[in-house]
């Protein structure tokens, strides 16, 4: 009579394998692929019987995959779980690591510590990190001030944590939301890093940025994604001395531009641009538009010694568009003409008036800004600005069209009073006679083709 | 490859409990071990091939299984991007042929695994990893009459190590 007692140990662990693989849903964090084993769930495996317990422990592959979520955790529940992630990577022998660690709502990030020394004494083997840790509450990124973080920081460097190969020709993925904590010693090629994401520099300055760009960047010739940004919403530790020594080694950043042949998405800060030139570079993304010319000069400088095939600008913080009337020369120079795609979120009255403004010039009328613009995304915007979003429209949408470029607009998380008939019109007209005043001249549009999604 | 005359010719195996089943080449074939035995064989049609490690009804069931799945295409050497390994995801028609009792079910992995047909073992993995998947030891081990053979103070051991992630 068979049972599973009869299945033989390499059977036994595939099916270990298939069950953690699929013991709960992973996020979706890496773009290289979540194909997580939770090695977590393995505990649970290895606890039926010795049997279980030994062969969940004969296959490397097992260990290789971290995935380990931990909310509100005590210092002493931080210290097992590095603990625990020794277990794992030493169980996972030479082969390479995927390391996803989230830590939510931790009141001192020194608690963390061993568990970043445990993942960083493995280093060598990284593929894909990410690392996520976040504080019990978060005020708004606008609202400076409302925030007063606890006096933290680590003056002494007991805290601090050296990266020195970074994986090397293992590492795919970097995501890390607390790059101040680590000093980045790195001095050999990481030619297989296609993304690099760090956030959390607390200082105002770009300067912990640029000595990230100047750390990773010229070591990472085939990134394809990048994101350096600052959020002053987190930790303040480990500060006083990794900025010190962010400082010291960012003004010894002496080659103007790193070229980035085949990146392809950057999300910086426009000051930073100065520095790059990356001729592939198809979409941008901004936490806001600065006010000063100094930048925007920066941004045309840097497009036009690219050259790149930028089509996509992504814009982050409505507030933006706040001063448009003062800026309105400043923001111009980033709404180049070769934009198709604009992605906006929470935009204001001068985001509006800025994209319904019709050319003075020529005997045709057209459109003033991006007029090659084909897909509009608006994401998170105050619904006081609906008859201005459906006056754009209309204006974008009528305006010389005979050469009519707009083809869709996505509205996401706003406009909820937006009848559902005209997001999916499935292919029958909207009788306009039918249609409430209001929503005549968009059931037109979307009746001549406009494509409006949610 | 397959030739036309292949598909239309009689394989004859025979069972641990020697009971014999003529089958057409095709479904045979399913399997990488018979396959490879009717290679080495050769022409002879008259031939039988033993099959030890089989009892009849569970060759009788695998055979259900090879049937349905005669003009599936040759399966792909081994991919580790192929997604649908890597869910639990089974066929409708596979899930229920799969609906068996335990003793069934082990029977059929086991004989998967000797005959060596890669998408019915698979099929019988999924099964399994499905039952255990998200269960605590204890339910395991009621589920499939396994002893647990750890002393308390072993178990108290590994309970401790791994109290962290009893929230998690």
């Amino acid at each position: 009579m068979a049972s599973v007692v009869n299945l033989p140990n390499e059977i036994v662990c595939s099916i270990f394998s298939l069950a953690i693989r699929n013991w709960r849903i992973f996020p979706e964090i890496f773009k290289t692929g979540n194909d997580f084993e939770d090695c977590v769930a393995l505990i649970d495996l290895s606890r039926v019987c010795r049997r279980w317990g030994e062969i969940s422990l004969t296959d490397p592959t097992l260990w290789s995959s971290l995935n380990m979520l931990l909310y509100n955790p005590s210092k002493e529940t931080l210290r097992q779980a590095a603990h625990f992630a020794n277990i794992c990577f030493a169980r996972s022998k030479n082969l390479p690591l995927a390391c996803a660690i989230q830590i939510l709502h931790l009141d001192d990030l020194r608690f963390g510590h061993p568990l970043m020394l445990a993942l960083v004494a493995h280093e060598d083997r990284w593929s894909r990190i990410a690392i996520d840790i976040t504080r019990p509450h978060f005020p708004k990124l606008d609202s400076p001030g409302v925030y007063s973080p606890n006096p933290m920081e680590d003056s002494s460097g007991m805290f601090g944590v050296r990266l020195k190969t970074a994986g090397n020709e293992n590492l795919k993925e970097f995501h890390f939301n607390i790059g101040s904590w680590f000093v980045y010693w790195m001095r050999d090629p990481l030619p297989s890093l296609e993304t690099l994401k760090v956030a959390a520099y607390t200082s105002s300055s770009p300067n912990g940025a640029e000595y990230t760009l100047a750390a990773w960047l010229p070591l990472a010739p085939n990134l394809v994604e990048l994101e350096i940004t600052t959020d002053h919403s987190r930790f303040k530790f480990n500060t006083v001395r990794g900025e010190t020594e962010i400082r010291g080694r960012a003004t010894s950043f002496n080659n103007p531009f790193i070229l980035l042949p085949k990146l392809h998405t950057l999300f910086v800060a426009p000051q930073l641009l100065s520095i790059l030139t990356c001729p592939a570079l198809e979409k941008y993304v901004t936490r806001s538009i600065p006010g000063a010319n100094l930048h925007s000069s920066r941004f045309r400088s840097f497009v036009e010694r690219s050259a790149p095939p930028l089509h996509t600008l992504e814009i982050k913080d409505g507030s933006s568009w706040r001063n448009i009337y003062f800026n309105i020369v400043t923001i111009r120079k980033y709404l180049i003409p070769s934009i198709t795609n604009l992605i906006v979120n929470d935009p204001e009255a001068g985001f509006f008036t800025l994209l319904s403004k019709a050319s003075a010039e020529g005997t045709t009328a057209s459109v003033d800004v991006l007029p090659a613009l084909k897909h509009l995304e608006i994401c998170d915007c105050n619904d006081k600005y609906l008859y201005w979003l459906l006056a754009l429209i209309a204006f974008r949408w009528d305006l010389a069209a005979s050469n009519r470029s707009h083809k869709s607009v996505t509205l996401r998380r706003c406009f909820e009073s937006i009848p559902e008939a005209l997001f999916n019109p499935g292919g029958a007209s909207i009788e306009l006679a039918d249609a409430e005043e209001r929503w005549r001249t968009l059931a037109r549009c979307v009746n001549e083709g406009l494509i409006l999604s949610r | 490859m397959s030739t036309t005359e292949d598909k239309t010719r009689k394989v004859k195996l025979v069972t641990s409990d020697n009971e014999e089943f003529e089958v057409d080449w095709e479904v045979a074939t399913r399997s990488v071990l018979i396959k490879h035995m009717l290679e080495d064989i050769g022409e002879s049609e008259e031939q039988a091939i033993p099959l030890p490690n089989v009892t009849a009804n569970v060759l009788k069931k695998v055979l259900e299984w090879c049937e349905h799945h005669r003009k599936d295409p040759e399966p792909a050497p081994e991919s580790s991007d192929d997604n649908r390994k890597r869910t639990l995801e089974i066929g409708d028609w596979d899930a229920k042929f799969i609906q068996v009792d335990q003793e069934m079910l082990f029977e059929i992995i086991l004989a998967a695994n000797y005959l060596d047909i890669k998408a019915l073992l698979d099929v019988g993995c999924k099964t399994v990893a499905n039952m255990i998947k998200g269960k605590q030891p204890e339910e395991i081990r009621k589920m499939f009459n396994i002893v647990n053979d750890f002393t308390p103070e072993e178990e108290a051991q590994i309970k401790k190590e791994n109290e962290w992630a009893e929230d998690r």
